[in-house]
């Protein structure tokens, strides 16, 4: 018992510490984003003519959503309100999946469409989401995203006519079909 | 023609055409899939859908994406029941009495029960729909802007202090929305705002990109940190169709849970969340204590189910006819609507009778579908389940990345949702739900057109429009759900306790 107690006390306070992490980001990214608007509303141009203008209307948003998103960051940091513990591994995992998206959302123009998306898709299921695979596992994965990369290069592209970037595979495959 | 001829006629062209029947078959099936899957919801999915949605004509996309939406509260139950994890937010409460059923070997009959709960829930609301959508479209004529501003702030504040986990989170949330709905040239004065010398960002920031970001990409980042490996699914046990005794003990508690989920669907923001959450508390105060309520009691499981079925017509009523979004789903509906140039809101049916009553059709079709599919495919569906969520996720970051560039073919337009998601992950964090943001960012502009055209017919004057009779009103139920939203209890316990 006395064991534990002992045991589950630091795997509270480690939980506390991350509810602090979660707390302290979401009052820092919401108060961060209504003070950097509502610093931006007061340097827009009043009105030149008769009405509201483009002014107004901000500065009225910007102060409700200031008031509002500080006594929100109040709430959080006191406690009021539960936030999700979160470590510094999961911050960083959820970080690494942001920077494996947006470098997918980059490199379809440099390699082709299918090609990135069967790299990426072993990227975020190894890294962001740290399953770990043997070699074979890794490259199924990696047969299985590409696959599906040409599935939906070929329904989005070839049939609904949404412009994708074309890689070497998309050409060999589909060039007959006047990409 | 009236419009009970109308709703015929729109029930004949769908049953009578096979490739609308297909297509609204399809949303069924595809919205059942994305409802049983914990993360990805109707919202998601549906935003997901874009780029099928702007190659073919509203006539064929919004069948879609309502029959997905019905759909999805159908296949919320299935995780709810066999993982004791809801598949969308409306299932949360069949999870109390529907997985206890499926651990006590009953998994088959709370399945096939609580379909034909959201059956009984999604006809009885299609038929409220029906009755009161065009005579609500009609009465919405006589709202002038002002009267307008003051229904855009009520569903703004409802909404806000409804959802979620705190009333000034919620109201965070919704002004983030409307502050991003500001972002691009103001049309009065042709003045660039938060534009920062981009011209992606001229036009402003489109609702269908900033909804990929917060829903599908803000959850994949969130669902990075989760780990379902330890959860085990419940066998599918027991007999398929539920017994006579089972039937009996479930007609009243989803009529009710019908009617309340109506309700809920048609006040802004309560959604099927919270149409689940009051009709299994009433079950919970009306059933006695042998009745079993948390322990796998029929009524437990069939109330709750049948209200957040019937809370997506309810929903459609606002949405429809006046043009504001009573859920998160019917947020993104409304962005697909504009998308389309078709503005819902009074006059709606009398300028797209046959869309109109399409959609309304399209409920009651989706319905019927959807308890087969629901039935009938049970365990095919709940194979689905078995898909992890690392392999899942890069098929829905890749879908995203598909739907964001499909807008404008910018890859800006994918950095934005991808800005949008990171917000949404850190929403998530303490329980703010990304619908709010959405509802604000697609009511934002329609709060600013009509508070300028009000100014505009009062000589400037605000108070003379916040004094209007009808925008009294409005403003006042919004200023009373703000201030009982706020702890008074809290603050009454402290000082008693100061007291002591």
């Amino acid at each position: 018992m006395t064991h534990a107690t002992t045991a589950a006390q630091p795997a509270s306070a480690e939980a506390e510490g991350s509810r602090l992490t979660s707390s302290v980001l979401t009052a820092v990214v919401f108060v961060g984003l209504a003070l950097f608007y509502f610093a931006n509303a007061l340097m827009l141009p009043s009105a030149e003519a008769e009405g509201m203008g483009p002014k107004t209307f901000p500065i009225a948003v910007g102060t409700v959503l200031l008031i509002a998103s500080v006594i929100g960051a109040f709430t959080v940091l006191t406690g009021k309100v539960e936030a999700k513990p979160v470590s510094g591994k999961e911050l960083l995992r959820a970080g690494l999946c942001a920077a494996l998206f947006a470098l997918y959302a980059w490199s379809i123009f440099l390699i082709g469409f299918a090609e990135a998306t069967a790299v990426f898709s072993v990227l975020v299921t190894r890294f962001a989401f740290s399953v770990r695979m043997s070699w074979r596992r890794l490259l199924v994965t990696f047969v299985g995203s590409l696959a599906i990369g040409m599935l939906l290069f070929l329904i989005f592209d070839v049939w609904l006519n949404v412009l994708l970037p074309v890689g070497w595979l998309e050409f060999w495959a589909f060039g007959g079909m006047n990409l | 023609m009236s419009s009970a001829a109308d709703l015929l006629s729109a029930l004949g062209s769908i049953a009578t055409s096979p490739s609308l029947l297909l297509i609204v078959l399809a949303g069924v099936i595809l919205g059942t899939i994305a409802g049983l899957l914990p993360g990805v919801g109707p919202s998601t999915a549906i935003a997901l859908l874009l780029p099928v949605a702007i190659t073919v004509p509203a006539e064929i996309s919004l069948p879609l994406m309502v029959s997905l939406y019905l759909g999805a509260e159908y296949g919320g139950r299935i995780s709810a029941i066999l993982l004791n994890i809801p598949g969308d937010p409306g299932a949360i409460m069949t999870t109390l009495d529907g997985h206890p059923m499926a651990r006590s070997g009953r998994a088959a009959t709370a399945l096939s029960i609580s379909a034909l709960a959201s059956f009984v829930g999604s006809v009885l609301a299609f038929i409220g729909l029906a009755f009161i959508a065009e005579p609500m479209s009609k009465l919405g004529l006589v709202f002038g802007p002002a009267a307008y501003f003051g229904v855009v702030v009520m569903a703004l504040v409802l909404s806000a202090t409804l959802v979620g986990s705190a009333p000034m989170l919620g109201l965070t949330a919704v002004g983030l929305g409307v502050a991003v709905a500001t972002i691009g040239i103001e049309l009065q004065s042709g003045v660039p705002r938060f534009t920062f010398g981009s011209f992606t960002l001229l036009e402003g920031i489109d609702p269908i990109v900033a909804i990929i970001g917060v829903f599908g990409i803000g959850e994949v980042l969130a669902s990075t940190a989760s780990n379902a490996s330890g959860t085990v699914a419940a066998k599918m046990s027991g007999r398929f169709l539920p017994s006579k005794t089972d039937l009996k003990e479930g007609v009243l508690p989803s009529v009710r849970g019908s009617i309340i989920g109506f309700i809920s669907g048609v006040l802004p923001g309560a959604g099927t969340t919270i149409a689940a959450f009051f009709s299994y508390g009433l079950e919970k105060r009306l059933a006695p204590a042998s009745a079993g309520m948390g322990k796998g009691a029929v009524r437990g499981l069939v109330a709750p189910e049948s209200a957040n079925n019937a809370a997506v017509s309810g929903s459609m009523v606002p949405l429809l006819t006046l043009g504001i979004p009573g859920s998160g789903t019917t947020a993104v509906l409304l962005a697909y609507l504009m998308m389309y140039g078709l503005n819902p809101g009074p006059g709606f049916f009398d300028s797209n009778p046959e869309l109109g009553w399409t959609i309304i059709g399209t409920l009651l079709v989706s319905a019927v579908l959807g308890v087969i599919v629901n039935i009938g495919a049970s365990p095919l569906l709940a194979k689905i389940l078995a898909i992890p969520m690392p392999y899942m996720a890069p098929v829905i970051l890749t879908l995203a990345l598909i739907s964001c560039y499909s807008v404008h073919n910018s890859i800006s337009d994918v950095f934005i949702a991808l800005a949008f998601g990171v917000l949404g992950y850190v929403m998530r964090l303490v329980n703010m739900s990304p619908a709010l943001l959405v509802i604000g960012l697609v009511l934002g502009e329609m709060l600013e057109r009509n508070l300028q055209q009000a100014m505009g017919l009062t000589d400037g004057s605000f108070w003379a429009v916040v004094t209007d009779p009808m925008a009294a009103v409005f403003l006042l139920i919004s200023l009373l759900a703000l201030v009982s939203a706020l702890p008074w209890k809290r603050i009454v316990r402290r000082r008693q306790e100061e007291k002591v």
